[in-house]
């Protein structure tokens, strides 16, 4: 109770509320703390019984049964030190008694008892009485059937008189319950059982609650523990056909079967009433002749008493379809032993110590047995990749870190556990209520990684009892718009677009104008939200867990985990946890994630730590770029010697959002080979396209030049920023010139095409429409294409490099439909129409080999032309890949080829040559055809 | 003293009648009936002619980034987006532009797509509740191999639920339907041309139901088969609506119409294995009825040349 002495002399707190911090987080079930030795002024807030008395619960807490005895199981859904529980059964008129009963569990249970009545009835051997059922015979056997564990609490035992009719009531009696001690080793349940006194003598229903409440010498705080439960017994004496007491004495005693091949076993299994001719039955002996002639005719084989079908075998046969030689081969007449082997009577297992030695006996009889090897998560194994995250208590006990997460289907299951190395990011749906609003929900904080000392604590390494530093930070958001599942809200914009951004500005080169990239800030799509304040309560050590009706405080929205490790170490654990205020009946969005983090090991300096930096950096690939990688773009402006990687001078594509402006769009940063497209819509009125054409192509060309404002990208996975040779030059097209390729093509010499020139003719740009009012002639999209080729591998492994890069923009001229509905927007005080701006991004890969060179034999051959492709086929050169008609040159051979894979060269190769040779040999030595 | 063979040659005997004579008439219907019945017996037992036959390729297949994109919302109005801006302008109050991200990977290095990898986040608005996708994606299909193939093709995916989604998954393989053999050269491009004219003024154009009407009429065609759909519910409120689909270009069995000297090639296997039989069979027969002159002949032997030649001496 070191604890329990620093508690209480830190912070001079009573006793009470010391045992009650001690209770909560032992409770808790899988949690971290603070940093041991650093755990001074820790005080764990919580309102801790409503949680406990919500958990000792009866299952079911309502039953029927048709028996004299019932067994139901009380758990705890926590764990306690030591529990006792005393039951007691009551029998209750009604069966809003009883649930009136398992609302308010009665444990006052001296007053209780009188409504059990509790008089035992007369004892005789022989049947005394007859019931008011009229077909059953009556049971004799009720009176001194009192079981050995009710005779000590037998209050009125008093015989009545022989003459008056037996009392057909009984007392209910349990056993005594004494919840298991060490919580984790024996569970968090217990039986109960309720059974009644004595036999049932006649027909009746009984409404018997059970309640258990915890002992008077149990924990002071556990004292008012109770639940109850009710049962709905539908009891019937014991019915026995022809029986005497001699040989029916109790009826849960054993049937024993004579052996089956002396003693017919089922003499008539059609005869299944009683005292009544059984229609169809002929064996039934209760049916007289006059209703056997009734019959329409006897069930037919063993169900009906008969004979069993003959056997397929057998001549006498008449199945269906029997085969050809079925008259040849059947057998005639089977002179078989008529008795057979029989299985043995088995007694009864009535209790755990028979099974257990049954099994025992069998144990080893099976050829076949479980040798498969299991998986087993150690509990205490170091940690590689994939292993889960242990947590340990100060008692020794185990348990793992888990964090809600999305399984197939959608829904959510909170018990994944967290493993060593994974990241995983996920969100779960979860509706508000008052019920959930509690310290051991999903919306508590108390189960997430914190820092209470008591709590769970995240194991170092895996295998020891060292603890990784927790850092548990908390976040108070006002604002929960971005967890709610669904709200009502959103209007679509029909504003029209505001175009004096950017205006006066010439944004071709956006990097050399501050002004243009310098729009981009704060523009930049980032897959993780901004954390909201940091609650004025968090003082580093506190946690508060989630309280409310009607709205939930301190409601768990976002948990966010980063890992710190090296090695097979956790150094480090920070816990981002954003709590909000959430109404009741709200359905929120909680966001979930794990990350992983090496702990920056700056004792080893790269090659390429360019920036001579000592943190951690990303590489887009080692040598050249990987698939799916960031690409890396910049400015390299004015006299600065290197490439400014700052976000918002990269490129990007337009990422709209639900309302798809783009004046409301984020910046969706480039990934290497994966090609882009995106758009964003302009609102412009009739006014914009009638009078600013040029104002309104400003505007859109810097647009389009800010997305990507960058003019340099990098050629490698990761590139010095200082270094030119690692950078390419992005092209832009002119906006205000066109530059046409003329290609100019020399007449066919000897039927090839020889000298090809361009010419590069440079005009400024115009259009039809330039004149013509209501008419813009705008860029409408911009188009960046990056040409990448692979220039070599590392270890068979790719090695991609971009080669080049250029922009391209798309025009066209832009004016209002003014067709049908759209006629009103063609006024000058209209409304607006949308516009599209679209940016694209192309991966161009280069082949590696220079293009095979043109056989010359068929220049008439137009390769463009898919009229023809005669020549191709049989002319083309040998080195393509595709074998036209399964006819080109280099399969001639093709069982030995490489180019065969249905066996392996080493067999086809060596068979081929030895044919060959026997060809020869015979050849020349037969000589067939010439002699 | 053993004897022994030290050398044999065989015979020669020579035939010989007019040409109308009962001889003639019997060499005559031999002929026949050795030369017709192996025709008709390897007719008769089928697959004489290869009408068809099959070859293995990987066609070229290319996304051409062009796609119509309907996403349904609960509250009954859709979120479309297309590639074709004219639709686009037509559908501007349904408008939601996506974000599209296409990559297509050659993963055994043959110089051919296998598989694209297409993903596109819709930006939803908070109260929005996806539960129904239709989208329909444009590719170009090239056949290299025998027929020179070139068509536009398209894969249509579409996926509703009672349950809003917050992403659809789609795995599965763009697969060539033929209605028809191609042809076993030559260049085929019946079906290279565009299914949506992307000038169109008409949102009847665009309509799924006119373009199905047109691509289904065609003999060739692709369709996304097994497609094996997984739809998750659970989006935050801020959340695009998240499209993912993995399609993979297969390996295509293609029929097609063999060539004519194909077709006489497998025709002569065939003809002559069984013609053979007949040649021996009827051969024996003509040995053994001129042998036993059967029919009356003009003998004329090796020996009973030298024989009469020995008369004639004599």
């Amino acid at each position: 109770m070191q604890l329990k002495e620093m508690l209480s002399q830190n912070n001079k707190m009573p006793l009470d509320l010391v045992y009650t911090l001690l209770y909560l987080c032992i409770y808790i079930l899988q949690i971290a703390s603070a940093q041991q030795g650093t755990s001074q002024n820790i005080s764990c807030r919580s309102n801790l019984s409503p949680a406990i008395v919500q958990a000792v619960t009866f299952k079911p807490a309502r039953a029927t049964t048709y028996r004299t005895s019932f067994t139901s199981i009380i758990s705890l859904s926590v764990p306690v030190a030591r529990l006792d529980f005393s039951c007691h059964a009551t029998i209750v008129a009604t069966l809003e008694e009883a649930e009136s009963a398992l609302q308010n569990p009665n444990c006052n249970f001296t007053s209780s008892t009188t409504t059990s009545t509790t008089t035992t009835t007369t004892t005789t051997t022989t049947p005394t009485t007859t019931t008011a059922t009229p077909t059953t015979a009556s049971n004799d056997t009720f009176g001194n059937l009192t079981t050995a564990a009710s005779t000590a609490t037998t209050t009125t035992g008093t015989t009545t008189s022989p003459t008056a009719p037996p009392d057909p009531t009984s007392r209910w009696l349990t056993n005594n319950v004494t919840i298991p001690i060490s919580p984790f080793s024996t569970g968090l349940y217990t039986n109960v059982t309720t059974y009644r006194e004595k036999a049932p003598i006649d027909i009746r229903m009984e409404i018997v609650v059970t309640t258990c409440c915890a002992s008077a010498n149990s924990d002071p705080l556990l004292r008012n523990l109770k639940a109850a439960s009710y049962i709905v017994a539908h009891l019937a004496p014991y019915v026995c056909s022809g029986c005497t007491s001699e040989n029916v004495t109790d009826p849960t005693e054993e049937r024993i079967f004579q052996n089956p091949g002396y003693v017919e076993v089922a003499p008539c299994p059609c005869d299944l009433t009683q005292y009544s001719c059984d229609i169809n039955c002929c064996c039934d002996t209760e049916c007289s002749t006059v209703q056997k002639a009734r019959f329409s005719s006897c069930l037919a084989g063993l169900p009906g008493g008969m004979a069993p079908d003959v056997e397929d075998y057998k001549c006498s046969t008449s199945a269906f379809n029997p085969t050809d030689w079925h008259l040849v081969t059947c057998v005639y007449w089977e002179n078989n032993g008529y008795l057979g082997m029989y299985y043995q009577n088995r007694k009864k297992l009535r209790s755990s110590e028979e099974i257990s030695a049954e099994v025992k006996q069998l144990k080893g009889k099976f050829s076949l047995r479980e040798n498969e090897k299991r998986y087993q998560d150690t509990l205490r194994s170091n940690y590689t990749y994939g292993t889960i995250i242990k947590t340990f208590r100060q008692d020794n006990t185990a348990g793992t870190l888990s964090l809600p997460q999305t399984v197939p289907g959608g829904a959510c299951n909170p018990l994944i556990p967290v493993q060593f190395l994974v990241d995983t990011i996920s969100t779960c749906a979860t509706t508000v209520t008052d019920s959930i609003c509690n310290d051991l929900s999903v919306l508590s904080s108390k189960v997430y990684a914190n820092g209470c000392s008591e709590s769970m604590k995240i194991s170092s390494t895996g295998t020891t009892n060292t603890q990784a530093i927790t850092e548990a930070r908390y976040y108070c958001a006002t604002d929960i718009k971005d967890y709610l599942a669904n709200v009502q809200t959103g209007t679509s914009s029909s504003k029209e677009t505001d175009i004096t951004h950017l205006a006066g500005l010439n944004c071709t080169d956006a990097c050399s104008e501050q002004a243009c990239w310098e729009y981009n800030v704060n523009k930049t799509y980032q897959s993780t939200a901004q954390l909201p304040a940091r609650c004025s309560w968090d003082d580093g050590a506190s946690v508060l867990g989630p309280n409310g009706n009607g709205v939930c405080n301190n409601a768990v929205l976002e948990v966010r985990y980063n890992f710190e490790w090296s090695g097979t170490t956790i150094s480090k654990v920070t816990a981002d946890i954003v709590l909000a205020n959430v109404t009741a009946g709200t359905q929120v969005v909680q966001k979930f994630s794990s990350t992983w983090q090496a702990k920056t090991n700056s004792g080893v300096l790269k090659s390429d730590n360019y920036l001579n930096t000592t943190s951690a950096y990303q590489r887009s690939g080692t040598a050249g770029y990987n698939f799916g990688k960031p690409i890396s773009s910049g400015c390299l402006s004015g006299n600065s010697t290197s490439v400014d990687t700052v976000v918002h001078k990269q490129m990007s594509v337009f990422l709209p959002g639900a309302d798809g402006l783009c004046e409301n769009a984020q910046r969706k940063p480039l990934t290497f080979g994966d090609e882009l497209m995106s758009a964003c819509a302009l609102k412009l009125s009739f006014s914009t396209l009638n009078n600013v054409c040029d104002n309104l192509r400003t505007y859109i060309s810097n647009q389009l030049n800010v997305l990507m404002a960058a003019n340099r990208i990098g050629r490698y996975g990761y590139n010095d920023p200082s270094n030119s040779s690692m950078w390419i030059p992005v092209i832009r097209q002119s906006l205000e010139n066109t530059t046409d390729q003329l290609m100019t093509t020399a007449a066919p010499v000897n039927g090839t095409f020889s000298n090809t020139t361009t010419a590069n003719v440079t005009e400024p740009l115009r259009s039809w429409a330039n004149n013509i009012t209501g008419v813009c002639f705008v860029p409408t999209g911009i188009h960046l294409h990056i040409m990448y080729a692979q220039t070599g591998a590392v270890n068979d492994f790719p090695r991609y490099e971009v080669t080049g890069a250029y922009i391209s923009y798309s025009q066209s001229n832009w004016t209002l439909n003014c067709a049908g509905s759209n006629s009103a927007a063609c006024t000058v005080n209209s409304s607006v129409q949308s516009f599209y701006l679209t940016s694209t991004v192309r991966y161009i890969r280069i082949p590696a080999d220079p293009k095979p060179s043109q056989n010359k034999f068929y220049a008439s051959c137009d390769p463009d032309n898919f009229g023809s492709d005669t020549c191709e086929r049989f002319f083309t050169t040998f080195n393509q890949g595709e074998c036209y008609y399964d006819t080109c040159w280099q399969e001639l051979a093709y069982p030995v080829t490489s180019l065969y894979q249905g066996e392996s060269r080493m067999y086809t190769l060596p068979f081929f040559l030895v044919f060959v040779l026997g060809v020869i040999g015979y050849v020349s030595v037969a000589r067939p055809g010439w002699s | 003293m053993a004897i022994y063979e030290i050398f044999s040659h065989p015979e020669l005997r020579r035939y010989k009648t007019s040409i109308i004579s009962k001889a003639t008439l019997l060499m005559f219907l031999i002929l026949i009936i050795t030369f017709i019945p192996p025709l008709i017996i390897v007719y008769r037992s089928y697959g004489f002619w290869l009408r068809e036959a099959t070859y293995r390729e990987q066609p070229n297949v290319a996304f051409k980034k062009e796609f119509i994109l309907q996403v349904d919302l609960q509250s009954g109005s859709p979120a479309v987006y297309s590639t074709f801006q004219q639709y686009n302008q037509l559908m501007q109050s349904y408008l939601r532009i996506p974000l599209v991200k296409a990559r297509e990977d050659d993963t055994n290095g043959d110089g051919k797509y296998d598989v694209l990898n297409l993903d596109l986040e819709v930006p939803m608005n908070v109260d929005d509740e996806v539960v129904g996708v239709k989208l329909l994606l444009f590719f170009y299909y090239k056949l290299r191999k025998f027929s020179q193939f070139h068509m536009e093709s398209l894969a249509y995916i579409e996926y509703v639920s009672p349950i809003p989604g917050a992403s659809l998954h789609i795995f599965g393989d763009l697969r060539l339907r033929q209605k028809q053999l191609l042809g076993h050269k030559g260049t085929d491009i019946r079906f290279n041309s565009s299914l949506v004219n992307p000038a169109s003024p008409y949102t009847d154009s665009y309509s799924l139901a006119t373009i199905f009407k047109n691509y289904t009429s065609r003999n060739v065609t692709t369709v996304l088969q097994d497609a094996n759909k997984i739809w998750t519910s659970g989006r935050g409120s801020t959340n695009p609506f998240k499209i993912s689909a993995v399609i993979n270009y297969p390996e295509e069995v293609i029929s097609y119409t063999p060539g004519f000297w194909n077709l006489i090639k497998w025709g002569w296997v065939q003809y002559v294995s069984v013609l053979l039989i007949f040649l021996y069979i009827f051969n024996k027969v003509k040995v053994f009825i001129f042998q036993h002159q059967l029919v009356p002949t003009i003998v004329e032997s090796s020996l009973t040349m030298q024989n009469g030649r020995k008369d004639k001496v004599m």
